[in-house]
Parts: C-alpha cells; structure tokens; sequence
C-alpha cells in the first residue's frame, strides 16, 4: 500500500526517536528472553541433575519417616511382574578429612552390581567400584578387614580441590570412628557425581552400613519397571505389597534436600522471571504509549482525511512488525548465549550459588 | 453609502481642517481639494462639491484662508486658495489637539433596547429580542460590506492605509457585536430570573 | 426552518451540496443526558459559503461534526451531495469524507513529520492515487492558494498563516464537493486571518466551492454569504449577508477611490 510506504517516512524522519523505540523493545524483549532461558535452563539442569542422582529409576521404595529402612521388607516388590530390579542405596553426611583440609560430603552407598542400572558413572581416572571391592568387605569381622582402606569414588573436581589423587588416602568422620578411605576412581562432573555440588564420596553399599552403623539398612530402594509397564498401575502395585511405613513415589519427588533446593530455586527463577516479565511488558508499553500518545492526533488527522480503522491499524500493525523485528535481531545474540549458558547445567549451578558456599 | 450607520455617527468629521491641512502642502483649488480629500484623507465616503465650497467660503470669511482668481483660457477663471498665518496657527493647533472621542452615552441602540423593554406587553409586536436581532443584522451587513470592500481593495486580504479605515469600522463592528451579545445575555438571565412584567 | 440559501446562482447541479433535517444529537443519557443540538434544518447550495456562529456549547462543533460524518446524529438526517450519511456504514463514510468532504481545522493539523507537499497530497495518497499524481496535483492545489514556493518545508517552518494555507490546499486537493472549517481563523492574528478568510471567500467566487465554516469571530464570519446562529442547539438567527447588494455595486463604489 502506497500509504504505508509514505508515512513509513516517519520512521526515517526521526532517528532518534525510532532508535529509542526500538531500543526500548531491544530492552524490554531482553529482559524477558534471557531470564525466561535462564530460568529454563536453570530448570532442565536441576531437573536433569537430579534425574542423574535419582536415575533412571520410575519409582522408589522409602520409608515414610524417611529414616533408613531394612530394604528385606520390600523384597516383595522385586517379585511383582512390573518391576525389572530393585536398587538398594544408602546416603549419608560425613565428613572427609584430608591433611588440614575438611569437607563435608554426602556419602553414597551403592551396590556395584546393579546401581548402574539406575545411575551414571562416567570415569576419569581409575576404576570403578566392583564385586571385589565389596567382597573384601566380607570379613570385616578381623582387625584387618575393619581397618582396610575402603575403596571410594569421588568426583575429579572436588578431590582436586582437597589435593587426592588416584590411590591417594583420606579419611571419612563417621559416627563409629575414623575410616580410611582410598580414591580409586576419579569421575566426572556427571550422573551421581553430580549430587551435592560435587562433593560425594561412592563407596560400596554394606562397607557404608556398616561405617555408619546401619547394618542391613538403606535410604531407598530405587526400582527400574519392565519395558512398557505403566508407571501408575506399577505403583500402585507396588505400594499394595509393601509393608506399613514404607511407601512408594515418583522420584521426581526426592529426598527432603533436594525438594527444598528445587523449590527455594524454583521460587526465585518464578519470582525473576515474573520480575522481568512485568518490566520488559513496561518498557515495552512505555515506549509505545510515549509513541502513539504523540501520534494520536495526527492519526485523528488522518481519520478524518478519510482513512479507514483497517489502514491506520494496518499502518501501526506494519510499524510495530518492522521495530520489533528490528528490536529481535538485536536481542537474538544475547538470547541465544544466555540460552547456551544455561544448557550447561554446571554453570548455572555456579551462578545460582552464592560465592561464600563455592 | 458603505458603513452608512458609522458615517451618520461619525459626523463631526472636520472637513474644515482637512482642507487646512491640504493648503497647507500649497496653493489649490476647488478640484484639487475633492481630489485629494476623496483619494486619501476620506477615501471611503466621498464628500459633495457644495460641502467644500460652503467650507471654503466659511474659513475665508474667518481669515483662514484667501483666493486670487486665475483666468483661463476657454474655461471659466478658477478660484486657487491659500492658507493665512491664522489659518496655519488653527491648523497645528487642531493637529496637537487629541480628537474628541464620543463616549456615545446617548445612544440610539441602547435607547430602542430600553423602549422596547418598557413598552413590551403593552405595543403589540414590540419587543426587545426582536430589536436586538435587527441590530444584529444590520450590524453583520455593515461587517459583511467592510469585509468584501477590504477584500475588493487588494484580493489578499491585505489593503494598504485604506485597510485602517476599513479596520477601524470592522473593529467598532466587531465591538458593537459584542455588546449586543451582553444585551442578549441581559435579556436571557431577566426571562429566567424573574416573571415577566 | 429553511436556511442559508443566497441570491448567488447555484454552480453544477441543483442538489445542494448539504441537507439537514431534524438534526438532533444528545451525549450521555439519562438525567446527565447533554442536548447538544435539539432540531436543526439546514440546505447549502452548491457554491454558497456559510458560517456558523453561536457561543460554545451552542451545538455549532457538534453540527460540523455531523455534517462531516464524524458522528451520527441521535436523530434525523444528513445528506452531503445527494448521499443520506445515515445510510453508509463506517468505511463507506470514511470513502466519503476522505472524496467529497475536504477538513480545514483551527491548529491546522498538519502531519509535522511531512513535507508541506506531502501534506496536502495525504489525502490522495490515502485514497490509493499513485504517487506522482498526487504529487501533480498537490503542488497545483498549492499554487491554487499561494504557497507554492513552501512546497518543501516542514510544517515547523511555516508561520501559522502558512500552515493554513498548507491546510486549506490539503481540503482542496481531492476537488470535495465540501470543505468544513472548524475556527480557521481561531489559531492566527487578524491580518492573517483576513488573509485565510479571503482565500476561502475566493475559492467561493472564483472556484464556485461550497464552505461551511464555523466560528465565534464575527469578522470571519461577515466573509461568508450566510450567517446561521446557533443557541442551545437551536437556531437562533439566521440571515443572508450580501445585504440585496452586489459585489459590482460594492466595486464601482470604491471605483476610483485609492
């Protein structure tokens, strides 16, 4: 249309007012995206990260008091035709002491044999933990057997920053005295090593009871569902068979730590993106408001010259296509580095914790 | 005559000092005297002969002004007046007078307005809306006239010094149409204020 | 009431370029209910300038208003060059003004972002005439009333006078059958307002266009051929203006005076 092209002339006619148009959608828009992709990327990397701890389990087995439980109680579970493998795992807080560094950790007790079932493992250096590793727990009743360096995995990074390598020995704090731990295999920033922010030690499952004082007990038992069960009709089967005081969820729903993290975080990714929500929405208003407010005559003139709603609507619908798209391709970049910042889930993790807990 | 309700007025016009004024650039005569008061000193309401001359016999008769007669050949002789000493010393003195102003405190409007008023009720078809509204529109006729006449003088809209006169008579219009606006609002605030008499 | 027709002789066709009939119009409603305007007749013939005078809120911006199409009377109708506005939805209305209604305004309302040439050739342009036609004949409607030689300026460049010369070359560009004035003269000193108003009684005289004007200025006003008082939304008064004497008798009055 001829018309649009004429009064186009406004734009061009004044720089700065169109710069400052579209600097205001630039800013506006900015907002939104980058926090919006952050707080998504925040989100995934949470949810992945606890994904990687919970594993590839669809349902878990814990008690209701989440106190550590005898995991014999649920061994009916593993005979129901839904469930592929019941995982048993027990997780604790201790403390690791190397030289004049101490750290607090979350130990992990595993089950070699099948916790790769529901959790990744991604070696660095070293060997993984095995039968063997267990085996030699099995005579923990000689002196010699109960004072064994136990065979740990700890995550690369943080046995760096404690100064272990592989083969290297520390000690691990536990309510029945000091134990030695030796690093034997070093992971990556990945799967379980994701858990705590790094600083967790994998150890085998009974050597972690028993160093804790929990014989014969876990935190969880973690069940991996045969191909194509479906997930409810599973759990309620499940939750049929198991005794009083335990129960069944999703893991989605985890262990008291991780649900506060994720809904602390969850607030406040909601809270930002609402934030930059409403002030994008603002500035972006404001800026049009200011545009129109000053146009809103001449757009009565041009009504009673004889122009219809359609083109004066067509006019400023042209308009706002052109600033906005020019007020996009400006945003585009930075949206799309927010956006690779935070698919890693690592850096966001960095960025959202307060440097005085790194 | 234009403005015809303005001239009848503004009577008191000095065609005395006028033609004291124009003696004064020189010697003239009779024609020559109209030909300069209608050109420029009352360009819009030309004067008659025998208004000038029984002005000029006037002013010589009070020692303003003199004449010698001119022969002419195959014309009639023509009479060239001058200004006297006198004459000169009533003209400046008329030139730093300022001119009398009527406040118009006995005027013709405002006497049919109150007339009416009095005699509304009692003369049939007198009233002072219907006196009003003839003013009215003698008053936009006259305004109408002095606008095209401004308008015929320079079709921009812009006369030169004619402009002024034209001007003042719009403005005395302009003026005179405002009051009767007041009149008007006199009259709507007396019928609603009070019952009528 | 039957009004404001003058002695002049009708230019084009006998239709009158407008009609109103009962015109009523009320904002708002019920005991705040405003009657603006309370039964007004009116016929403009073709070529005849009329101007509109009453205090404010007399109703005379409400009857421009409606007569331009800009709002519907309560009741009653309008006809502007034979066509009933009551019968037109909101685009063909639109279609009429932006063709046959030409709009000259008190601030004069010129797109200040546009040249004073692209002004004036809004009004086509809107109507889909291609550019250098517009352009065409913009700059003949500029010549028309004088401010040819301002074709490039901007609106902030001109004097007042200026920008309603712009304005008033804008309303004659699409050769409307109509201009509607609302205070013309409102805006501008009276040496320019004698010279707008001499523009647009030119355009009557020379051009036979059909102009209805109002205003509050009784000198704008004596312009015109005929004067309609509003009051109330009444009309008060209405009178013919050439007084029973013609321009040429007027002329050769002043003959040889200056």
């Amino acid at each position: 249309m001829r018309l649009w092209a004429y009064t186009v002339r406004e734009l061009w006619r004044r720089p700065g007012r169109t710069v400052l148009t579209v600097l205001g959608i630039v800013i506006g828009v900015a907002a939104v995206v980058s926090v919006s992709l952050a707080s998504a990327g925040a989100r995934d990397a949470f949810s992945n990260m606890f994904d990687q701890v919970a594993g590839r389990a669809a349902l878990e087995v814990v008690a209701q008091a989440r106190t550590p439980f005898d995991p014999a109680q649920a061994q009916a579970v593993e005979s129901l035709p839904e469930v592929e493998a019941a995982v048993p795992a027990i997780s604790v807080q201790a403390a690791l002491l190397h030289g004049q560094e101490r750290s607090p950790v979350l130990v992990l007790g595993i089950d070699p044999r099948v916790d790769g079932l529901v959790r990744d493992y991604v070696l660095r250096e070293g060997a993984l933990l095995s039968d063997e590793t267990e085996v030699k727990a099995d005579d923990l009743s000689d002196e010699a057997g109960a004072g064994a360096p136990v065979e740990a995995l700890l995550e690369a990074g943080f046995a760096r920053t404690l100064g272990l390598a592989l083969g290297d020995e520390a000690r691990l704090l536990t309510p029945t005295g000091l134990a030695t731990l030796r690093v034997r295999g070093l992971l990556a920033l990945r799967g379980a090593a994701v858990f705590n922010n790094g600083a967790v030690v994998v150890l085998p499952l009974e050597r972690t009871q028993r160093l804790f004082d929990q014989e014969g007990r876990v935190n969880t038992v973690q069940l991996v569902l045969a191909d194509g069960a479906d997930v409810v009709a599973a759990q309620e089967r499940v939750a049929r068979v198991l005794p009083p005081g335990l129960i069944v969820q999703r893991p989605a729903s985890r262990g008291g730590l991780a649900d506060e993290t994720l809904a602390n975080t969850e607030l406040g990714l909601s809270a930002l993106s609402a934030l930059a929500l409403v002030a994008g929405a603002f500035i972006i208003l404001n800026t049009f408001l200011m545009n129109v407010g000053e146009r809103r005559r001449q757009l009565a003139v041009m009504r009673a010259l004889g122009a219809t709603r359609r083109q004066i609507t067509r006019l400023l619908l042209r308009e706002a296509i052109l600033l906005g798209s020019g007020g996009r391709s400006w945003v585009w970049p930075p949206g799309r580095g927010s956006r690779r910042y935070s698919s890693d889930p690592c850096r966001v993790w960095w960025a959202l914790t307060p440097p005085a807990s790194r | 005559m234009l403005a015809g309700r303005l001239e009848a007025k503004g009577a008191s016009l000095s065609v005395k000092h006028a033609l004291l004024g124009l003696l004064a650039r020189g010697p003239q005569h009779g024609y020559e005297l109209k030909a300069a008061l209608d050109g420029e000193l009352v360009p819009l309401s030309p004067l008659n002969f025998g208004q000038i001359y029984t002005t000029l016999e006037r002013l010589e008769r009070d020692g303003l002004v003199v004449h010698q007669v001119v022969a002419q050949e195959e014309r009639p002789d023509k009479k060239v007046f001058s200004l006297t000493p006198q004459g000169r010393a009533e003209l400046e003195y008329w030139l730093s007078s300022p001119s009398s102003l009527s406040l118009d405190l006995r005027n013709e409007t405002f006497l049919k307005f109150m007339l009416a008023g009095l005699l509304r009720g009692r003369v049939p078809g007198v009233h002072p809306a219907a006196v009003m509204a003839a003013e009215r529109r003698a008053a936009f006729d006259s305004l109408h006239e002095v606008a095209r006449a401004r308008l015929l003088l320079d079709p921009d809209g812009s006369p030169p010094e004619v402009g002024l006169l034209l001007d003042l008579a719009s403005l005395r219009l302009e003026a005179f149409l405002k009051w009767l606006d007041r009149c008007d609002e006199v009259l709507t605030r007396g019928a609603s204020g009070a019952p009528d008499g | 009431m039957c009004a404001a027709s003058t002695a002049r002789p009708a230019k084009g066709s006998v239709t009158p370029a407008v009609e109103a009939q009962g015109l009523t119009k009320a904002f708002g409603s019920g005991p705040t209910e405003v009657q603006a305007l309370r039964g007004v007749d009116l016929s403009l013939r073709q070529g005849v300038f009329l101007a509109v005078m009453g205090p404010s809120g007399s109703g005379k911006s409400t009857l421009l208003h409606l007569v331009g199409g800009l709002t519907k009377p309560t009741s009653g109708k309008v006809l502007v060059g034979g066509q009933d506005l009551s019968a037109l939805n909101d685009d063909a209305l639109t279609l009429l003004r932006r063709r046959r209604i030409g709009f000259v305004f008190q601030f004069f309302n010129l797109l200040p972002i546009l040249t004073a040439l692209e002004n004036v050739a809004l009004p086509l342009i809107i109507d889909g005439v291609r550019e250098a036609e517009a352009t065409q004949r913009a700059a003949a409607a500029m010549e028309l009333v004088g401010i040819a030689h301002r074709r490039g300026h901007r609106p902030g460049k001109l004097s007042g006078g200026e920008q309603q010369r712009v304005a008033v070359a804008r309303a004659l560009v699409t050769e409307p059958v109509l201009i509607l004035a609302d205070e013309p003269t409102g805006n501008l000193d009276s040496t320019t307002g004698d010279q707008v108003m001499a523009l647009l009684r030119r355009l009557v005289d020379e051009r036979g266009q059909t102009i209805l004007m109002v205003t509050h200025d009784p000198r704008a006003a004596a312009m015109a051929d005929s004067l309609l008082t509003l009051k109330d939304g009444f009309v008060a008064h209405e009178q013919r203006l050439d007084g029973g004497r013609s321009a040429g008798e007027i002329l050769r009055e002043l003959e040889g005076l200056s």
